[in-house]
């Protein structure tokens, strides 16, 4: 009888374990195809203007002194990507370095505009803190009032004449280069790509 | 109540293992658990970098206490006040409505938002810490019991680091399932 007992024992616990080690590998690969199958887009949101949309215009004046002109036609025919960002907000903060990369691998046709609000002291420590003062940074409640901002880090991509391009939540690299993906193809959105591509199909 | 030494083993090896990879973790990538200390926003901006290195102090005090037969009931009042204060401060976050920082359980490469699973589960752990500094029953360990503590830490390793996976894969489930409504 204890033979028995004990010989059940070693079994189960070995199967105990082999069942553990399933259940991770198995967990492992969902995570591995959220990973891949993930939509690598950035997301928009239903609220607020749409793309096609022309931006109401802004006169605005950064944190530096400097005058910044949101909206309305660009002088130099450049577009411009308004970052809207919050000091609270750590992914945000991920995505820094990554949008100080695109603004100086998309120089040639494309300004970019950080756009937070709030305590302007708290900005001045974020700017300092994260070697921002190189770029345009702007604290404007208006401005995002008026694009109905809701989460964060959200991108508005203006073309020259003040007209939405593309917009959306970016939380990784892949997000902030599909919007200016969608503006070259003049697709709104991931949303709207997917539905197309779905058309076809069809 | 006395337990067997051989489950007291078990619990003092894993958590042992458990707070020795959190401080790995911590101390490879500093600068990401600093970031990590500072968006929970419990600690002045100033005290961030020393509270920071005093989590790091204490994680490595109980992986060393948990080793050592003697300081074992220290070790574990230890283990068990520090995993409360980690549900605390989620918990705290949470009522704060600031659900989207990370949680900073298995260093940055698994990001995982904060959430109630997580508050319960460090609840769970500071249970299972209380109970490995509980009094050992009279009885000598033989090499059965060692095998035992072997395939047990082999069992929770791997679900322990299952349930990691899940909690950092369910936001993304979400999104996934939420994105093509």
């Amino acid at each position: 009888m204890i033979e028995t007992l004990v010989a059940s024992n070693v079994l189960l616990w070995l199967v105990v374990v082999v069942l553990c080690v399933v259940v991770l590998a198995l967990v492992r690969q969902i995570g591995v195809l959220h990973e891949r199958l993930g939509p690598v887009g950035a997301l928009s949101l239903s609220q607020g203007p749409k793309v096609g949309d022309e931006v109401p215009r802004f006169d605005l004046t950064a944190i530096d002194g400097r005058y910044v002109k949101v909206g309305g036609d660009n002088e130099q025919g450049r577009s411009t990507l308004l970052f809207f960002l919050s000091p609270t907000c750590p992914v945000c903060k991920t995505l820094l370095p990554v949008l100080k990369s695109s603004r100086r691998t998309e120089r040639s046709w494309l300004d970019v505009v950080l756009v937070s609000d709030g305590d302007l002291d708290e900005q001045k420590v974020f700017v300092a803190a994260n070697d921002l003062s190189e770029l345009t940074y702007i604290v404007s409640a208006d401005l995002g009032i008026s694009l109905r901002i809701g989460r964060l880090p959200y991108v508005v991509l203006l073309d020259e004449h003040g007209v939405i391009g593309a917009q959306g939540l970016v939380n990784s690299r892949e997000h902030l280069e599909s919007v200016f993906e969608a503006k070259e193809r003049g697709v709104a959105s991931i949303q709207q790509y997917l539905e197309q591509q779905g058309d076809k199909v069809a | 109540m006395f337990h067997d030494p051989a489950t007291l083993l078990v619990l003092r090896f894993a958590l042992a293992l458990l707070f020795a990879t959190a401080c790995v973790h911590k101390l490879r990538q500093f600068g990401e658990f600093r970031d990590t200390v500072a968006d929970y926003e419990l600690v002045p901006p100033a005290l961030v970098t020393p509270a920071a290195l005093l989590v790091i102090a204490i994680e490595l005090f109980v992986v060393a206490a948990l080793l050592v037969s003697a300081w074992v009931p220290a070790g574990s009042i230890v283990a068990a006040a520090v995993l409360s204060v980690y549900a605390a401060a989620i918990g705290i976050n949470l009522a704060r409505g600031r659900d989207s920082i990370d949680c900073g359980c298995s260093g940055a490469a698994l990001r995982q938002p904060i959430s109630g699973w997580l508050v319960l589960r460090n609840l769970l752990l500071a249970g299972a810490a209380w109970w490995a500094g509980a009094a050992v029953a009279e009885r000598a360990l033989g090499p059965w019991d060692y095998a035992l503590t072997l395939v047990a830490l082999c069992a929770l390793l791997s679900l322990y680091l299952a349930t990691e996976q899940l909690l950092a894969n369910a936001p993304r489930s979400r999104r996934l399932s939420s994105a093509y409504d």
